[in-house]
């Protein structure tokens, strides 16, 4: 991402008391060789405390560049503009994309109070440092009055937490004696050392087999409950997030184009593409032999794409004039469930 | 009811991997007869040694021992295993595979038409006019548009990419088909139309699927009949409706419970396994399962459980049924 050189005295913000996160019409660009990529064009959701929020998509939607906004890990070559409302622990509001991305202030927030686990345990850590290292860098560097033995102490405790087995040994080995499940127990043990107040967690048990996946969002959850961590659950698969979400938001193309609780989106989707995502996945309470139901087409390329709907090409309900032309607002049909079609204005 | 056409016959399949003088089992003593037109889901955690049967049954590895027996019109039955690979390489174009990862199983530095085209030039004497038009139509029939033939697999989205992988196993038009997790890597609204395409080829060519896959509701979307493995073993086999219905080995009913359905309110008994799969190439004694076991007894730790027939229903279980209704 682009530094913000200014030095200026931050600006003062507020958010709902119950909020940890507001994100207003967040946009990102990304700048490839020969053209601008619009990654995210503006994204709006709220994030409680304590909940978790599901951001769910197909690859390309957004939903990762979204949430590498948040934390400002974004590459050098992409530029974020809007308002990402943050409450630090000690109770200021930040508007994150104001930060300096490498500044002292945003790298004091990184890992200590909003930490991030990845897809891929495996490439999460440096295969050339041992478990424990790691683990206690972490503590050390947000905590430097921390002792060597303390934070070794604090480590061990963590992956106890977390369920690994025999952490006094492990503690001291590579990751590559690690087993998928158990490195991504690591890594969230990482990211407890510091007790965050907001985790972002991007495809966490996407790598995984589905019984250690079972497993690893156990262990989520009941974490959640002890620590009352706000979680940005970001996922492909609809039946994670049917677990382990209080509410969802669906990107398509770079916009929200859905968002309600888990009930609202699973049991009422209203947009056609949240729709068919629930209606062309294989489902084990089904009829066998029942064809698929298949969104036709792919997902476009967000470069200059025209006042329009992202979706209306592959959009059986496409209203020719309307969502072809015009970009589409967004329509709240009942309390805390937006939807982004057109078609809102006559179904109310 | 038509009789059913054995088109391969897999009998007493192990393979054992020798590395710094340990040996891994990663398959032991898989049997399993298919029949034309059918298609036999095989799941089973990683590690379990489905993706080892899928390469053994195409020969890409050689099995250790047993048989892969398949049945031919006009040399009858063959044993891939004691074939030469000259011999081989006429029954080759009958079985196919077809990867998961889309993006690593194409050449780059080739276009489309060479990677369709390629196993025609080296497996038939067609002439380049023929294998043109034998790819214009596979590519037509996979959806692939012509146009973007001369292309390069780069061009191409991981949908696309895998009607590629389609393309080129089909081309040699084969008997059987081994999919290793060809939909894993893709979005919900691709991995759909990949499926249906999957189901709408079968119908036309009568082919055989061998269905490698984690994902368990698409095994249950797809399969006739479902094999479960672990740790290189079968566990459970039988027709697909039955098995989820009704599954009765502890490690299936396990698996079942552990995928994430899409709805809120499928309050799941989910039975959390304790452990990870353990490493094969030092298994637990007895029943490989039996560490991770809720109805585990003194026997499971010392006797492997063989296959036992339960109506048609395969079980490796000492205490079959006990943690069901079944039995």
């Amino acid at each position: 991402m682009k530094m913000k050189k200014s030095k200026e005295v931050l600006k003062e913000y507020t958010i709902a008391p119950e909020n940890i996160l507001e994100v207003r019409g967040l946009k990102v660009d990304i700048k490839m060789d020969d053209h601008i990529l619009n990654a995210v064009r503006g994204v709006d959701f709220t994030m409680k405390k304590g909940q978790t929020l599901g951001l769910v998509g197909e690859s390309g939607c957004g939903k990762s560049v979204t949430s590498k906004a948040v934390l400002g890990i974004n590459p050098d070559n992409c530029t974020a503009c809007g308002e990402v409302l943050y409450r630090t622990k000690s109770g200021r509001v930040l508007n994150l994309v104001e930060l300096e991305h490498d500044g002292a202030l945003y790298r004091s927030l990184r890992g200590a109070e909003m930490a991030m686990i990845f897809q891929e345990p495996m490439t999460a850590f440096s295969p050339l440092y041992t478990i424990g290292n790691q683990l206690m860098e972490i503590i050390q560097l947000h905590e430097p009055d921390v002792s060597k033995q303390q934070a070794r102490a604090r480590v061990l405790e963590m992956l106890k937490k977390v369920g690994i087995a025999n952490p006094e040994k492990r503690i001291d080995q590579y990751p590559h004696e690690f087993s998928g499940g158990m490195l991504q127990r690591a890594l969230i043990a990482m990211m407890l050392c510091c007790s965050p107040d907001f985790l972002i967690a991007d495809e966490p048990t996407t790598a995984l087999d589905v019984t250690i996946q079972a497993q690893i969002l156990e262990l989520m959850r009941s974490l959640q409950k002890e620590f009352g961590m706000s979680i940005l659950f970001i996922t492909h698969d609809l039946g994670t997030v049917a677990n382990m979400c209080d509410h969802v938001a669906v990107m398509y193309l770079g916009q929200i184009v859905e968002y309600g609780t888990v009930h609202q989106i699973f049991h009422n989707p209203r947009h056609p593409y949240t729709r068919g995502l629930l209606r062309s996945l294989p489902r084990m309470d089904q009829d066998r032999g029942e064809k698929l139901y298949v969104i036709d087409g792919v997902v476009p390329l967000p470069v200059k794409l025209p006042p329009s709907c992202g979706f209306h090409e592959r959009c059986e309900q496409c209203i020719d004039g309307k969502c072809n032309r015009q970009d589409i607002q967004e329509y709240i049909i009942e309390p805390g469930h937006m939807v982004r079609c057109v078609r809102m204005e006559e179904e109310g | 009811m038509e009789e059913k056409k054995v088109v391969l016959e897999i009998k007493n399949l192990s393979k054992v991997y020798e590395s710094k003088g340990v040996n891994v089992k990663a398959l032991t003593d898989v049997s399993l007869t298919v029949y034309q037109g059918e298609t036999i889901g095989i799941v089973g955690e990683s590690g379990c040694g489905k993706t080892t049967l899928g390469r053994c049954v195409v020969r890409g590895i050689d099995a250790s021992s047993g048989q892969v027996l398949f049945h031919t019109e006009e040399d009858g039955v063959i044993d891939f295993l004691k074939t030469t690979a000259a011999q081989m390489k006429k029954y080759r174009r009958d079985i196919q595979m077809i990867f998961q990862d889309p993006y690593a199983s194409l050449d780059p530095r080739m276009t489309v038409f060479d990677i369709i085209s390629e196993p025609l030039r080296y497996n038939s004497n067609m002439s380049k006019r023929e294998i043109e038009e034998a790819v214009d139509k596979i590519a037509e029939q996979v959806g692939l548009n012509k146009a973007f033939l001369r292309r390069y697999p780069h061009a191409f989205s991981g949908g696309q990419r895998q009607r590629i992988g389609i393309a080129r196993s089909l081309i040699l038009q084969p008997k059987v088909i081994v999919c290793d997790e060809a939909v894993s890597a893709l979005d919900v609204s691709i991995q759909a139309q990949i499926i249906n395409l999957l189901e709408d080829l079968q119908k036309e060519y009568n082919l055989t699927y061998l269905f490698i896959s984690h994902a368990l509701s698409v095994v249950r979307h797809i399969s006739d009949r479902v094999m479960v493995m672990y740790l290189g073993r079968m566990v459970e086999f039988g027709e697909t409706e039955e098995l989820f219905a009704n599954p009765m080995h502890p490690y299936t009913r396990a698996l079942l419970s552990a995928a994430p359905q899409p709805d809120p309110d499928i309050a799941v008994d989910r039975i959390i396994l304790e452990g990870e799969v353990p490493n094969p190439a030092a298994p637990p004694s007895g029943c490989h399962f039996h560490p991770r076991c809720a109805y585990r007894t003194e026997r499971c730790e010392k006797e492997f459980p063989p296959l036992t027939d339960h109506d048609g229903r395969l079980v490796a279980c000492w205490n079959c049924g006990a943690c069901g209704e079944g039995n």
